[in-house]
């Protein structure tokens, strides 16, 4: 008995202070101990790292001599859509922005991708404007691409609408590019197509090559 | 006279149960027209988007018949030189709300609904409630779970301890009985202090305290080389950030697409955090949260300068400044697009649940060892035209037995150049 109490008295007290011990935590909210510091924040400016080269604290600094793209002079010939973002601008684009690319089955296929990325959350899988945030109504006013308002519009408007964006619907050119607005316009082409019931194949096979000529003339990449 | 009385109380029960479910049936109609219709420019509320807020309308238009011509076709009415609607429009910069082929009595019921402030969005706000609470006891379970060994622990040694105590009185209680009975009797012991106590009894038994000690040692130094390896290690770090921005509601719940914010991360090196012009493409229309209400998407509103009144943004934007989670030392080199686009590896297994974190944590260490781990393991895919050659090499090579697997690795990806530039 008394060996028994011998061995558990120290034992549970050893217990005790190791437990004690071990439950202080680190803190998530600071990274930890560093080792070389100088290795993780090193003198060179990173992406998204302070500078003060910028009166907004960007480390973007061009190049001496570079040509600028946006600026009075230079516009005429960098200006990479020449359409203005006003009502006008709008049905100017209806009229003359054309896709310049030939469409081929790969072609929807990256568009489908850009499509399901970027505009299924609000205009829905098959374009009908019931997307998950309408359906869980923390959005509304999505028009269904089959709808009578815009069944017939054309694709310089939208082309003209994902640039500029349009009453609630915001510009998405700074997340996908010249090719992928394109392809993302004829996937929502054949999902309005498929909605009316019409047969895709057709509309993508006239494709109007002089068209698309003219187009690449007028809206440099 | 009590049958009377009762057949007309019948009577006004049945009316009203009538009257009622046409009015319920009315506003579901309306709010289904008003989503189909109006919604994308206007909301049943104060708040501004596109045109006015409609709540409490009949005020602003006393006649109605004016109020149903202007909805029909606003342009046509604007024509009638109608000075509020005119005033309105210029008000509006001019933006042109398109007529609405509507009926007459769609538009008394839209009206209607519209002018009380639609249906009250208490259920929203009250889903939005228990859901964080739901989240709240989730937390807690899990951080009980972990450290609920530890707590046992100590209770089992605290119960020991006293229950020790408590047999030692008794043994020396009933050991001075029996001497008593005897006649013996004893010397009281001498007083000691606990630490003569404990050096007489640690002298008694050396064993027990060798193996105490060698215990206390071996620990020692486990938690210094645990601490040492730990040095540079992030893992675990959950900074809190400027805006209370959470995965879980944005990736969880609305399922909206990593990449439709992390842009970059098929294209370039880095994922790319998102400007708030992103954030704005949701937030012109959402305006209050489901948790903080208005004031964490305020701050969004703050950065751009941006009034949700006018709907105009101003000159003073100043950038959001997150708090950078993810960081490897300078000397690595990490690309996203060779492992999302070309590895075809999800953002989860580096990254872990980040669809269900409030606040991002880093998941993975991200020490040399984590990537070359991969490296070793992960098999490239043999479909990829790009490594046919690399493969037909591969199979090739004198040391190469049959069985092997084509891994990152056998493409180079050991080679410390690959990572260290
Ligand atoms: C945040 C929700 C949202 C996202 C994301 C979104 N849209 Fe829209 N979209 C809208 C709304 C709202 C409208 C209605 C605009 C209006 O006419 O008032 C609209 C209208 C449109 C129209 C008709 C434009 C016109 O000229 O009438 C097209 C085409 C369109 N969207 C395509 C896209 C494409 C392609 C994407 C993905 C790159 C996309 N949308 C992403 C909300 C969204
Ligand atoms: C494309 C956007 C748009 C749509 C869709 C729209 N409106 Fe409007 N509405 C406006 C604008 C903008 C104004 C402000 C006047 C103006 O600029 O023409 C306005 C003004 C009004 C007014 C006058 C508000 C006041 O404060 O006096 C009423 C009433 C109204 N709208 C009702 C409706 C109803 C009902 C619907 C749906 C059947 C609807 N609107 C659909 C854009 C829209
Ligand atoms: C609505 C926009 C949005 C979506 C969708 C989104 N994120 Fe983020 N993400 C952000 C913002 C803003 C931050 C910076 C703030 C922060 O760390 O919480 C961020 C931060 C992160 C970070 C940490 C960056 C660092 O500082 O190291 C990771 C990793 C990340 N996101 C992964 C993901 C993954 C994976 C998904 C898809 C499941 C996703 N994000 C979806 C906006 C978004
Ligand atoms: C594709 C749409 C979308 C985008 C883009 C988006 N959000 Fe949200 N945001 C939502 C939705 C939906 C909610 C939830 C609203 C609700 O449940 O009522 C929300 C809610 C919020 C809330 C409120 C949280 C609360 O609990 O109160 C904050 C803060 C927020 N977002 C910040 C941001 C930031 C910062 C960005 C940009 C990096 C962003 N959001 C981009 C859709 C979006
Ligand atoms: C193979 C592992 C891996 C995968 C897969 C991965 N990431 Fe990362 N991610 C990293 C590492 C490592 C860093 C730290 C990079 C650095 O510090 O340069 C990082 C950093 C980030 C950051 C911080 C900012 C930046 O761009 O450096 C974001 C945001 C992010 N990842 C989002 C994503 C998203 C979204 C996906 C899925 C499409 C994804 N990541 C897939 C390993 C991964
Ligand atoms: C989850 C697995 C995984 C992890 C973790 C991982 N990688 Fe990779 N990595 C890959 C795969 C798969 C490829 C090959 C993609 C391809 O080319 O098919 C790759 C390729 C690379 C390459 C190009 C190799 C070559 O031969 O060109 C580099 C560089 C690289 N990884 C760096 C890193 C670094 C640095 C880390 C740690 C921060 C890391 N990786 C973590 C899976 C992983
Ligand atoms: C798959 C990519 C990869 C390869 C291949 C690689 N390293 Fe690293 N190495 C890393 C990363 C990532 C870190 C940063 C680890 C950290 O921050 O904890 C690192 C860190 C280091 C460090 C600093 C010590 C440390 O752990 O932080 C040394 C030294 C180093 N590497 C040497 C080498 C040598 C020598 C080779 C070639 C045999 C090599 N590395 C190959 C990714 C790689």
């Amino acid at each position: 008995m008394k060996k028994l109490i011998q061995i558990v008295f120290p034992v549970s007290a050893v217990l005790c202070g190791l437990a004690l011990l071990s439950s202080c935590k680190s803190d998530p909210l600071s990274p930890g101990l560093e080792y070389m510091p100088d290795m993780y924040r090193g003198p060179a400016y990173e992406t998204y790292g302070e500078s003060p080269f910028n009166e907004n604290g960007s480390a973007m600094k061009p190049v001496a001599r570079t040509i600028p793209r946006f600026n009075a002079e230079t516009l005429p010939f960098h200006e990479t859509y020449p359409f203005p973002n006003t009502n006008e601008g709008y049905e100017l684009a209806g009229v003359q922005v054309k896709n310049p690319y030939p469409v081929s089955p790969e072609f929807l296929e990256k568009g489908k991708k850009i499509y399901n990325n970027f505009c299924v959350h609000c205009h829905g899988e098959k374009g009908d404007g019931n997307g998950i945030l309408v359906q869980r109504d923390k959005y509304a006013g999505v028009p269904s691409y089959y709808g009578a308002s815009i069944k017939d519009l054309p694709e310089g408007k939208m082309y003209h609408t994902i640039y500029y964006g349009k009453n609630m619907m915001g510009s998405h050119a700074a997340q996908i590019n010249f090719a992928e607005r394109w392809e993302v316009i004829e996937y929502v082409k054949k999902l309005r197509n498929d909605g009316l019931g019409i047969s895709s194949d057709s509309s993508a096979a006239k494709t109007d090559t002089t068209a698309a000529a003219a187009a690449t003339a007028s809206i440099t990449k | 006279m009590q049958r009377i009385s009762a057949k007309i109380l019948l009577g006004v029960a049945v009316f009203l149960a009538v009257i009622f479910q046409a009015n319920t049936l009315q506003a579901q109609d309306a709010a289904k027209l008003f989503k189909a219709n109006c919604a994308s420019c206007h909301k049943p509320t104060d708040q501004k988007l596109i045109g006015p807020g409609l709540k409490g309308i009949r005020s602003r238009w006393p006649d109605e018949a004016k109020l149903i011509a202007w909805i029909k076709n606003s342009t046509e009415f604007l024509k009638t030189g109608d000075a509020y609607a005119n005033k309105l429009f210029e008000e509006y910069g001019r933006s042109v709300m398109p007529a609405q082929n509507l009926s007459d009595a769609e538009i008394i019921a839209l009206i209607d609904w519209t002018d009380k402030g639609g249906d009250a969005p208490a259920s929203a706000a009250g889903d939005g409630a228990a859901k964080a609470d739901g989240a709240g006891a989730g937390a807690g379970a899990t951080e009980t779970s972990s450290d609920s060994y530890l707590y046992i622990l100590i209770i089992v040694g605290f119960v020991l301890l006293v229950l020790i105590n408590v047999l030692n009185s008794v043994k020396s209680s009933l050991e001075s009985l029996v001497n008593e009975k005897k006649g013996i009797i004893t010397e009281p012991e001498p007083i000691r202090t606990p630490t003569e106590k404990f050096r007489i009894w640690a002298s008694n038994n050396k064993k027990i305290v060798a193996v105490i000690s060698l215990f206390l040692v071996i620990w020692v130094l486990k938690q210094g080389w645990d601490g040492l390896m730990g040095i540079g290690v992030y893992q675990g770090y959950a900074p809190e950030q400027p805006i209370k921005f959470s995965h879980k509601l944005h990736a969880g719940d609305n399922q909206i697409a990593c990449v439709y914010c992390h842009s970059g991360v098929e294209k370039s090196k880095h994922a790319n955090i998102p400007s708030a012009n992103v954030c704005m493409n949701c937030h012109m229309y959402i305006q209050e949260g489901p948790q903080y209400g208005k004031e964490e998407i305020g701050k969004i509103y703050a950065a751009l300068d941006y009034n949700p009144e006018t709907r105009t943004y101003g000159p003073n934007q100043k950038p959001i400044q997150w708090i950078r989670v993810h960081s490897l030392p300078d000397h690595a080199y990490f690309n996203h697009s060779q492992h999302v686009a070309v590895g075809k590896i999800e953002c989860t297994s580096c990254h872990g649940p980040i669809d269900s974190m409030e606040v991002v944590q880093q998941h993975s260490p991200l020490t040399m060892g984590w990537c070359i781990d991969c490296h070793r393991k992960t098999e490239v895919d043999k479909d990829n035209k790009y490594y046919e050659e690399l493969h037909k090499q591969f199979v090739n090579d004198p040391k190469y037995k049959k069985g092997d697997k084509f891994t990152i690795g056998s493409l180079g990806g050991l080679e410390c150049s690959k990572c260290h530039y």
